[in-house]
């Protein structure tokens, strides 16, 4: 992430144990500026950090208006280096940083959310993948099977990051659900996978639509929130 | 825009082999791993600040048209320069017109920009187009305005990361030595200033970033107060022609740094207590309203030094902390400047390009490897700029004694005794 070398350092388990070293991408002052939400109490709703395991005020509306939250887990806070981090992978495109994130990514899903469950990334709008030429969700997660049901509409103009809180909760339902595969939702576990909850919108958005098309149990994972 | 087939020339993006992958725009090869996108195409990580370029991109050029208009006297400058400034100034003319390369080795505080004046506005006569560009923001920053007032008819541009300015077609380009990426064959006078300056030295891409952005018939002048080794070399080796100005624009000399050498300084600072010796030193620039610059060498270090520093001053004078990222870097420089803080604690940040009068400076562990030669020999060069008063403490505390600040302490020495003795010597002699 800082450009500065990484200090491989060997210690005597690893050398026991006759693995190969794991690649690192980051340092470990990065490392350290990372936060990581699991180490501390949480929001059972979007995993933010709390001071006790409770659900937040912006839950607790989310929760009025569709019933069932998703318990959300985040693993990093959104802070100056995440910032930093998504600038560079999301807005300038370096698809290699992806990998910095995706081992732990996918090994979060596998413990969680191991068998019975679609992995359902969140879709990117055609005009945004045209410039990108990757979709950072699956590029995050990527190694894992998707599931590819839903997709964005095509009126969509604007991107999510360039709105703000209240145009994002304002906004009207923005994907629609692939018609071929409505069979597969029905009575499925459906796991959303974004790379940043900021509101909720997103989220809560399609997981309405995997509602509506019947779905048992909608839960998300996200990188960042 | 009209757009004619012939003016440009055309060429993919990206080269592909078999295990790299070539940019065109920045000359850098990476391995194909590192630039996979899942689309089977490739990107360029290494100049992607500039914008992401991919396999399918095509870069255009247009050959430069040299369209400039006739300014018959461009120089509205009207400063005088010492006698050695003059023959500096001579010579670069001279290197300008013969399309030459050409490394200016002058002092802290020597003058060097007024020095270019001459030769750029020869320049601008005959129509060349002219980039002046340097590793360092504060740097161009600091140059725009006064060039910019020295050539007030000169169409001039000023480009780099931070700034939203849209780019226009000038005579006069002063940028970051990153965005002359931008520009391929383009420029018939370049000037590199601080060539010695992080991110510029050791780096591959901006050297190619350099060749490609000029003519192949132009000249290149490089400033510098330190110059680096490989370019003493490119010196020796009769490569590369070297100007010499040892002496600042007042004519006074450097003043010499004091090495302190106290092996337990770090462990007496962290228990809060300074040395009776540096105690005194300090204590003196504070009865005398001097200001004074405390570098550390780390990010870390900073807020316990305030703290110690803060503590002893108790209260007769102001002063804060700061490094790169401040947010607040501008105005606290601002507020040092005009007298608000008598002394900063400080990064390397302040180390080139800062001129406060009547300045002190006091490095602490001088001996930490992120202090070379060439950053002490910067740092001590803040001391005495203004004319007014060209004397002034330099302190490099250190706790042993290490090659790097003895070398920095003997240059300074050696370049004053240069500028005592060529008064009338030769300037262009290769220096030992």
């Amino acid at each position: 992430m800082c450009q500065s070398r990484i200090n491989e350092y060997f210690d005597l388990e690893w050398v026991l144990s006759f693995q190969r070293p794991k690649k690192k991408f980051l340092c470990q002052n990065c490392k350290n500026n990372f936060v990581a939400l699991l180490n501390y109490p949480r929001c059972l709703g979007c995993g933010r950090k709390m001071n006790e395991e409770d659900i937040c005020v912006d839950c607790r509306k989310w929760e009025r208006e569709y019933s069932d939250l998703l318990g959300n887990i985040a693993l990093y806070e959104y802070n100056e280096l995440m910032k930093k981090y998504f600038e560079r992978f999301k807005f300038m495109g370096d698809y290699y940083y992806s990998n910095i994130f995706n081992e732990e990514l996918k090994e979060i899903v596998q413990k969680e959310y191991g068998k019975g469950w679609l992995y359902v990334p969140v879709p990117l709008s055609k005009q945004s993948f045209q410039i990108r030429m990757f979709n950072q969700v699956e590029a995050l997660f990527s190694g894992l099977t998707f599931t590819e049901l839903l997709t964005v509409r095509n009126d969509e103009k604007r991107q999510q990051s360039k709105l703000n809180r209240r145009e994002r909760l304002r906004r009207r339902q923005p994907f629609i659900l692939n018609s071929d595969r409505r069979v597969e939702v029905e009575a499925a576990n459906i796991l959303l996978l974004d790379d940043i909850y900021t509101t909720g919108g997103t989220l809560y958005h399609a997981a309405k639509i995997m509602k509506d098309a019947g779905a048992k149990k909608i839960k998300s994972i996200t990188l960042a929130r | 825009m009209v757009m004619d087939e012939g003016l440009f020339s055309k060429r993919a993006a990206l080269e592909v082999q078999k295990n790299i992958i070539i940019c065109n725009r920045c000359g850098q090869k990476t391995p194909k791993k590192r630039a996979f996108l899942p689309n089977q195409q490739y990107y360029c990580p290494a100049c992607i600040m500039l914008g992401r370029l991919t396999t399918q991109h095509i870069l255009y050029t247009i050959e430069e048209p040299n369209l400039f208009l006739d300014i018959p006297d461009p120089l509205t400058w009207k400063g005088e320069l010492s006698k050695n400034q003059l023959r500096c100034s001579n010579k670069i003319i001279q290197i300008q017109r013969d399309n030459k390369n050409f490394l200016l080795w002058a002092v802290t505080g020597a003058g060097k920009t007024e020095i270019l004046f001459a030769s750029l506005a020869d320049a601008f006569k005959k129509h060349k187009r002219v980039c002046i560009a340097s590793p360092r923001v504060d740097v161009c920053n600091e140059l725009y305005p006064r060039l910019k007032a020295a050539f007030e008819c000169v169409t001039m541009v000023l480009l780099h990361g931070y700034q939203a300015e849209k780019y226009e077609y000038t005579q006069l380009v002063i940028c970051t030595t990153h965005q002359l990426l931008r520009f391929k064959g383009a420029f018939d006078m370049l000037i590199i200033d601080e060539v010695d300056a992080f991110p510029f030295k050791d780096d591959v891409m901006l050297m190619n970033a350099v060749n490609s952005a000029r003519k192949s018939v132009s000249s290149l002048i490089m400033l510098t107060a330190t110059p680096t080794h490989s370019l003493m070399k490119q010196v020796r080796r009769k490569k590369l022609e070297v100007g010499y100005l040892p002496s600042r624009y007042h004519g006074h000399e450097l003043p010499i740094p004091k090495i302190i050498i106290r092996t337990n300084w770090l462990k007496e600072l962290q228990r809060g207590k300074i040395c009776n010796k540096l105690r005194k030193i300090i204590n003196s620039w504070i009865d005398n309203k001097e200001p004074f610059l405390v570098f550390v060498s780390r990010i870390d270090f900073l807020r316990d030094v305030n703290l110690v520093i803060n503590k002893f001053v108790n209260g007769r004078c102001e002063g804060e902390t700061v490094f790169s990222a401040d947010k607040e870097r501008i105005e606290k420089v601002q507020k040092m400047r005009n007298g608000t803080f008598q002394y900063l604690v400080t990064t390397t940040i302040l180390e080139r390009g800062v001129t406060f009068a009547g300045l002190n400076i006091l490095v602490l562990g001088a001996d930490d490897e992120l202090f070379n030669s060439a950053s002490l020999v910067q740092i001590a060069g803040r001391v005495g700029r203004s004319a007014q008063e060209p004397d002034g403490d330099a302190i490099f505390l250190c706790s042993r004694k290490k090659m790097t600040v003895v070398n920095a302490k003997k240059q300074i020495i050696l370049l004053n005794l240069k500028g005592r003795k060529i008064k009338n010597e030769s300037l262009f002699d290769v220096p030992e």
